[in-house]
């Protein structure tokens, strides 16, 4: 087939795609990857789904026992994975003993195309739906591919069990065959625990050392590596296993309450207090304190903002929210942060110099960390809430109130300038600006027919996360992530949305109401880089993922360069680099954009294949560098304030 | 001279300052330290003769006959509009605050009306703030931000 005719053909595909929509028959123009590549591929086989997946994902758990060969130290270590509820395992082969053992005890196990993007594909998981998940790798080079998104799941304190294969003990310091080296130094400072496993009949013992510092106190990552002499170690016995006993015994659900003391001073502070505020963080989410907060704040009419992991927990749509109210936090006269663990200091947050600080946290020892206190108390967060709840006299505040949503609206008109100004500049150079992407997302998840609280959303790279982050709603738990949280990096963002899309394709927790639905990412070319891939993975379990992949040819943070001998070259690519051809390479769908009403009917093309045919899509949003400029194109990078929607720093 | 510098003092040990120390005091003029937004260095002079109250740069680098100039003055301007509720608004009885640039270094200079320097310490300090906080985080000041504060991911 020469040249011409496979142009002639994806034309003529791209054409048959968009006829009914214009007719109106969006059902008409979705056909899987697979039946597209058939009739226009000729010789060439089509991209298909090996019958081995769809086999071995429905085949039944095997139970492992004593009995017989016995078990593996692997097997072991996943049975107790199992026990604990370990909700999904995200990898890439290697560490083969380990990640089989844990896919036949019934783990939901996913294997994708690198360790990195798998490590943060479990990180989606886990901040959609607060549950522990596990990401692994092999010994060596696969390990050290995660570390990027080790290092993004520990500033955003998930519970993430991170696995790796470790040689053998057998060859330590003797450089023997290849992929040594020591790996637990590699993760210092961006765990909460980890352990190289040496004594196999440790193996159980040292799982439960794992699951305790997962489900206990501030969450982190643990890190532990498998070498090859404790993963197939053989147990033919459970008296072999050092502290071989239930979860009961190992691991406890007594939490530190507040002293009544504490408790007093804090009801009165908050009630006298005329303009009072909830930072709420990742602790509420993760000790289940969601209820409690929403009834505390309304009871007292306490506003509250959302940070990380927390978006949706307290919806953006609701009264008391300050998460678009920015305009709003100078004014607040005391503040409470409950459950953030990672803590801004004064002057990262946009609250008023004189404003008074309350901190709730479960261990006394960060109590003071970075943000001087008036009052410091050592409680778990849902304890705190319940009481704050239960005891607080109800208190209407009005005037706040009213501030609240003048804010509110003084942000989204704003928002609102900024569309129009892109709108101006879409049309003066026929390339999309990202306010005008970032708005036209948010009409049609949330303006239009599908039900606003379905599509959880994530974002990230520099300028197309700081447009979107102003954008994407989370009106219920687990609609939002923000991908760059804490830690800033560009480019996991679309495998984290792929993890939250197995979140949401198996319904778990506060996904339920919403099993199946599709999940939305808004990435950057700089971004998409270390996620592309992973639409295979994506495509492979049938995860519906719409990738919106704002394409303006450059790092985000081109403007560095400027005035800066021989630099910029650095800074750029190759223009108009073809990320939705890649992605049809992948078994996606890619549709490419310039105008804001090719745009809108990709949407629709994209959301309708992805609910009805779980097909994924990713959208080239073709743009030009120079918009991040508000010297040359209006309004340039407003940064976002933090706490609030879009915030992703603290 | 006490009242300003506890109020300051205050303000160091609620971590609102980095740094702070508190010169000696010459010709009557007191003169404050703080290490402060993006991890710069400002001074503040206390005149009592004049009763003011001045930081010298709060931004440098800002060309007198920009428009950014002209939009930072109309920001100081709107701290006392009368629609924004009383606990943001500046009390233009109390306080009168003067916008200067010299060179491109913009100062800020609040004149205390009615012997309160409490009132003026807190209300210059949160004007500051809320410059660093919210008049810079409009777009329109993003290459500004780049170009003079070294602004990157890397140094929010």
């Amino acid at each position: 087939m020469d040249h011409q005719t496979k142009q002639d053909q994806a034309t003529s595909r791209r054409k048959f795609l968009k006829a009914p929509v214009v007719a109106g028959a969006v059902a008409g123009a979705v056909l899987s990857p697979g039946q597209l590549f058939a009739g226009t591929q000729g010789a060439i086989p089509s991209i298909r789904i090996p019958k081995e997946i769809p086999e071995t994902l429905t085949e039944k758990p095997k139970d492992a026992s004593f009995s017989g060969k016995g078990m593996t130290g692997a097997e072991v270590f996943a049975k107790l994975c199992k026990e604990e509820e370990l909700a999904a395992m995200f990898c890439c082969p290697g560490n083969y003993t380990v990640i089989n053992a844990i896919a036949a005890a019934g783990v939901p196990a996913y294997g994708g195309r690198t360790e990195g993007a798998m490590c943060a594909a479990a990180d989606g998981f886990s901040r959609v739906t607060g549950e522990v998940t596990a990401c692994s790798g092999t010994e060596g080079p696969g390990f050290t591919h995660m570390i990027m998104n080790i290092a993004a799941a520990n500033s955003a304190r998930t519970p993430l069990l991170v696995l790796a294969s470790n040689m053998q003990i057998a060859g330590d310091d003797r450089e023997q065959f290849i992929q040594i080296m020591q790996q637990q130094p590699l993760t210092t400072g961006i765990k909460k625990y980890g352990k190289r496993l040496i004594a196999p009949n440790r193996v159980y013992e040292y799982g439960t050392y794992a699951f305790r510092n997962l489900k206990s106190g501030v969450p982190g990552p643990v890190h532990l590596d498998f070498p090859g002499e404790v993963a197939r170690a053989r147990f033919t016995d459970a008296s072999t296993l050092t502290d071989y006993y239930t979860k009961e015994k190992y691991r406890t659900g007594s939490r530190p309450h507040p002293s009544s003391k504490d408790m007093a001073l804090a009801i009165e502070m908050i009630t006298r207090a005329e303009r009072p505020i909830i930072v709420a963080g990742q602790g509420v989410f993760q000790r289940g304190g969601c209820d409690a907060l929403q009834a505390a704040a309304e009871k007292n009419e306490v506003a509250v903002v959302t940070s990380g992991p927390m978006r949706g927990h307290f919806p953006d749509d609701h009264r008391l929210s300050a998460s678009l109210s920015p305009d709003a936090l100078m004014s607040a006269d005391l503040v409470v942060f409950i459950g953030q663990y990672c803590m801004p200091s004064p002057g990262e947050y946009r609250f008023s110099a004189d404003v008074k600080t309350i901190r709730v946290h479960p261990e006394q020892d960060d109590l003071g960390r970075n943000w001087p206190l008036d009052l410091g108390i050592v409680s778990d967060e849902k304890i705190f809430l319940d009481q704050l709840a239960g005891n607080m006299p109800a208190k209407k505040r009005d005037a706040w109130v009213n501030e609240l949503a003048a804010a509110r609206k003084k942000f989204e008109d704003t928002n609102l300038d900024h569309y129009q100004l892109g709108l101006k500049h879409s049309a003066a150079t026929d390339h999309l600006h990202p306010a005008v992407m970032a708005k036209e997302v948010h009409d049609f998840l949330y303006k239009g027919d599908i039900d606003p609280k379905q599509t959880v959303t994530g974002c990230g790279g520099w300028t197309s996360g700081i447009f979107a982050g102003r954008w994407l709603r989370a009106n219920r738990p687990g609609q939002g992530v923000a991908c760059g949280y804490q830690f800033g990096a560009i480019g996991p963002d679309l495998a984290m949305m792929i993890g939250a899309g197995a979140a949401v394709q198996r319904g778990v927790g506060p996904q339920a109401p919403y099993k199946g639905a599709p999940v939305l990412c808004i990435t950057s070319d700089a971004g998409i880089a270390y996620s592309l891939f992973e639409l295979d993975t994506a495509a492979k379990y049938k995860i519906p993922v719409i990738a919106v992949v704002y394409n303006n040819n450059s790092w985000g943070m081109w403007p560095s360069a400027v005035g800066s001998a021989r630099s910029m070259h650095m800074y750029l690519f190759q223009e108009n680099l073809r990320y939705d051809k890649m992605a049809e390479g992948l078994g996606a769908r890619g549709e490419y954009v310039k105008s804001v009403g090719e745009f809108r009917e990709a949407l629709k093309r994209s959301y309708h294949a992805a609910a009805t045919e779980t097909v994924s899509s990713l959208i080239n949003v073709q743009a030009l560098k120079e918009f991040t400029s508000g010297r040359d194109y209006a309004p340039g990078i407003a940064l976002p304030p933090e706490p609030g929607v879009g915030a992703f720093a603290h | 001279m006490e009242i300003v510098a506890a109020v300051l003092e205050d303000y160091a040990k609620r971590g609102i300052f980095r740094g702070f120390s508190r010169g000696p005091t010459r010709a009557g003029k007191a003169v404050f330290k703080m290490l402060w937004h993006r991890d710069r260095n400002f001074e503040l002079i206390l005149d009592p003769a004049r009763n003011t109250l001045r930081f010298p740069v709060v931004l440098p680098q800002v060309p007198a006959a920009s428009a950014m100039y002209a939009e930072f003055q109309q920001f100081v301007d709107s701290r006392f509009a009368a629609d924004l509720p009383d606990h943001r608004r500046i009390d233009k009885s109390k306080v009168a605050i003067r916008c200067a640039n010299r060179k491109g270094d913009v100062s800020l200079t609040l004149t205390v009306l009615d012997g309160d320097y409490q009132y003026s310490t807190r209300k210059l300090v949160n004007l500051v703030h809320e410059v660093f906080l919210v008049f810079l985080f409009d777009g329109r000041y993003y290459d500004y931000l780049v170009e003079t504060f070294d602004l990157d991911p890397d140094r929010l």
